[in-house]
């Protein structure tokens, strides 16, 4: 059952999971078109300050192809997307892949800048259950991870922008390019994430407190440091990777408001730009790259998983 | 304190400030007379005082009524979304549990790909397209929301079904409708009310992400969002404009944790897990 037979045949199901999504997210990236009122021609006419004559709309929907059946026109938009080509911005004429890799870089750095906050705190916080000696930490972090949870993220970056930036003036107060400009995004994206999953990690910890081998440990005599490293960590951190995983996603859902208040200049504001442009073709390649990094990161991190569990190598998809 | 089962302290504590908050916004007419759109250039960014308890905002409007007022179309909206988004998801999830493996498959891919948009990207997306009125946040913010219910729904009745009872239950002939609504959803219901209590916060939350983005409800009605979207330009000389709007969304996201956590821990049940 276990070994790399096992993994790689549920690798093969995961990836053609995977596929069947990636296709519904396909449709519902395309119907974004549908549902969208008014005519895209006439639109794209607008937005470039032509009037829109009859004639023009009717010429321009024939060459985009509008005039089809819906169905047909679906196909044909995923054709083109299969070969990366997300077509052209209707504001700056621009290919949308261009447009998104210019922005994608600055969202990568923002989301991993949490990422490393999320795991770092919340491995800090977990383990700040563990020890007896810092209970009274343990008792102070609980409401104060409530409270972090309960932060709307938004206001968590007003006032994090109204102390640090306005009151101390340690650092700016938006903009882009340097570490300094990094922190306060940052942490706004990150601090919930880390309380939540903080909080996650300190019931495994106090869950795996209870449990024999711990105690087995404890009577042998090992020391605290020892018991932590060896018998607590690699117990309840593996389960962390897949929550990890997906905490990678909710980030990238989170960079849209992060990214807008600190004038960010990622994938996030791209979007709001573009939706508040109503410039579809921009709006469906940045959905669909947000949610194929959300699928590849899950995916990759239930990977990891399984390859450090040895107690999952042997059994089916779940969930 | 011992009689008191645990975590009751916090489901207290947390209804009681929802209740104050959903009162005095139900209440917001007689509470506070002043009308939330009329402007008094004469008085702009007021500091808190006896004539506006709260201040005043960069057109002179009072923050108390906007704020209240504002609050009711947040508390309604996102109780809505948040309903329908439970009763959508879990009529799914049931009907995935219920049906054969085929059934229970498509359900279920159709759910990861409601899931595979993080966060409130879907409903950003929706609500940008549309751009809409209250009832098209309401409607995005549940077709965000169902896909999660759905999966949680078809997990908790796949526990449900491997009891014993219930097994019994089913040995003993008794029907598939009789099985669900008596064996079945009883056992479901405590992890879904903390889910709710929990996810209601969130989509909360979520509207006056929207409202903050230029998204949500438009101005000039006044939405906690969009006034915590407009205090930006006067922080250094108007802080509260930011504290209050932003407080409330905290409050109430607060007062739907406590409740969460608090019937978590009396009820036993584990973190219920992601976002």
């Amino acid at each position: 059952m276990s070994g790399s037979g096992g993994i790689l045949a549920w690798l093969a199901r995961r990836l053609a999971a995977v596929l069947v999504v990636l296709w519904g997210t396909s449709l519902v990236a395309f119907s974004l078109q549908i549902i969208s009122p008014g005519d895209p021609a006439e639109l794209i006419l607008r937005t470039r300050y032509e009037t829109p004559a009859p004639e023009k709309v009717a010429q321009l929907r024939q060459r985009m192809g509008l005039d089809r059946p819906a169905i047909e026109q679906y196909l044909a938009w995923l054709g083109r997307v299969a070969r990366l080509d997300l077509g052209r911005s209707y504001r700056t004429g621009e290919p949308v892949s261009r447009e998104i890799a210019a922005r994608l870089p600055a969202t990568l750095e923002l989301a991993l800048a949490a990422f490393a906050l999320v795991v770092g705190l919340s491995v800090l916080l977990g383990l700040a259950a563990a020890w007896r000696r810092t209970r009274w930490l343990d008792r102070l972090l609980q409401p104060v991870g409530l409270g972090l949870v309960s932060l709307p993220s938004y206001w968590l970056a007003l006032l994090l922008i109204a102390l640090f930036a306005l009151d101390l003036g340690w650092l700016p107060v938006a903009g882009f390019g340097g570490p300094a400009t990094l922190v306060l995004p940052a942490l706004t994206l990150g601090l919930g994430v880390a309380a939540m999953q903080g909080r996650v990690l300190r019931v495994k910890v106090l869950e795996a407190l209870g449990q024999d081998y711990l105690r087995f440990a404890l009577a042998k005599g090992l020391g605290r440091g020892r018991i932590v490293l060896r018998h607590l960590l690699p117990n309840t951190l593996v389960p962390m990777i897949t929550l990890w995983g997906m905490s990678l996603g909710s980030l990238l859902g989170g960079v849209v408001v992060v990214e807008t208040i600190f004038a960010w200049p990622g994938l996030g504001r791209l979007l709001v730009e573009a939706l508040l442009n109503r410039d579809l073709p921009l709006v469906q390649g940045v959905v669909l790259l947000m949610a194929l990094l959300f699928i590849g990161s899950s995916l990759l991190a239930d990977l990891l998983q399984r390859l450090l569990d040895p107690r999952l190598a042997g059994e089916g998809t779940h969930g | 304190m011992a009689e008191h089962p645990a975590g009751s302290g916090r489901v207290w504590a947390g209804a009681l400030l929802l209740i104050l908050l959903a009162g005095a916004v139900l209440a917001a007419p007689w509470l506070c007379g002043q009308d939330p759109l009329r402007m008094d250039l004469g008085a702009r960014l007021q500091p808190p005082g006896p004539a506006h308890w709260l201040g005043t905002d960069q057109l002179g409007r009072d923050q108390l009524a906007r704020l209240l007022h504002g609050g009711r179309v947040s508390l309604m909206a996102g109780l809505a979304a948040s309903g329908a988004a439970l009763l959508l998801g879990l009529a799914w999830g049931v009907a995935a549990g219920l049906t054969g493996r085929t059934g229970d498959f498509i359900l279920m891919r159709a759910a990861d790909v409601g899931l595979a948009f993080p966060g409130l990207l879907l409903a950003l997306v929706l609500v940008g397209v549309w751009q809409g009125g209250v009832w098209t946040l309401v409607v995005a913010l549940a077709l965000t929301g169902w896909a999660w219910w759905a999966r949680l729904a078809r997990g908790l009745l796949r526990e449900a079904q491997g009891r014993e009872f219930v097994l019994g239950g089913r040995a003993l002939g008794v029907g598939p409708w009789r099985l669900l609504a008596n064996y079945l959803l009883p056992q479901m219901w405590p992890p879904l009310a903390v889910a709710a209590a929990m996810k209601t916060g969130w989509i909360i939350v979520a509207l006056s992400a929207l409202g903050y983005l230029g998204l949500g409800i438009q101005p000039p009605a006044p939405e906690w969002g969009a006034m915590l979207q407009q205090s930006r330009l006067y922080m250094s000389r108007a802080p509260w404009l930011m504290l209050v709007p932003g407080g409330a969304v905290f409050l109430v996201v607060l007062a739907c944790n406590l409740i969460a956590e608090g019937l978590r821990r009396r009820w036993q049940i584990r973190e219920v897990r992601w976002l």
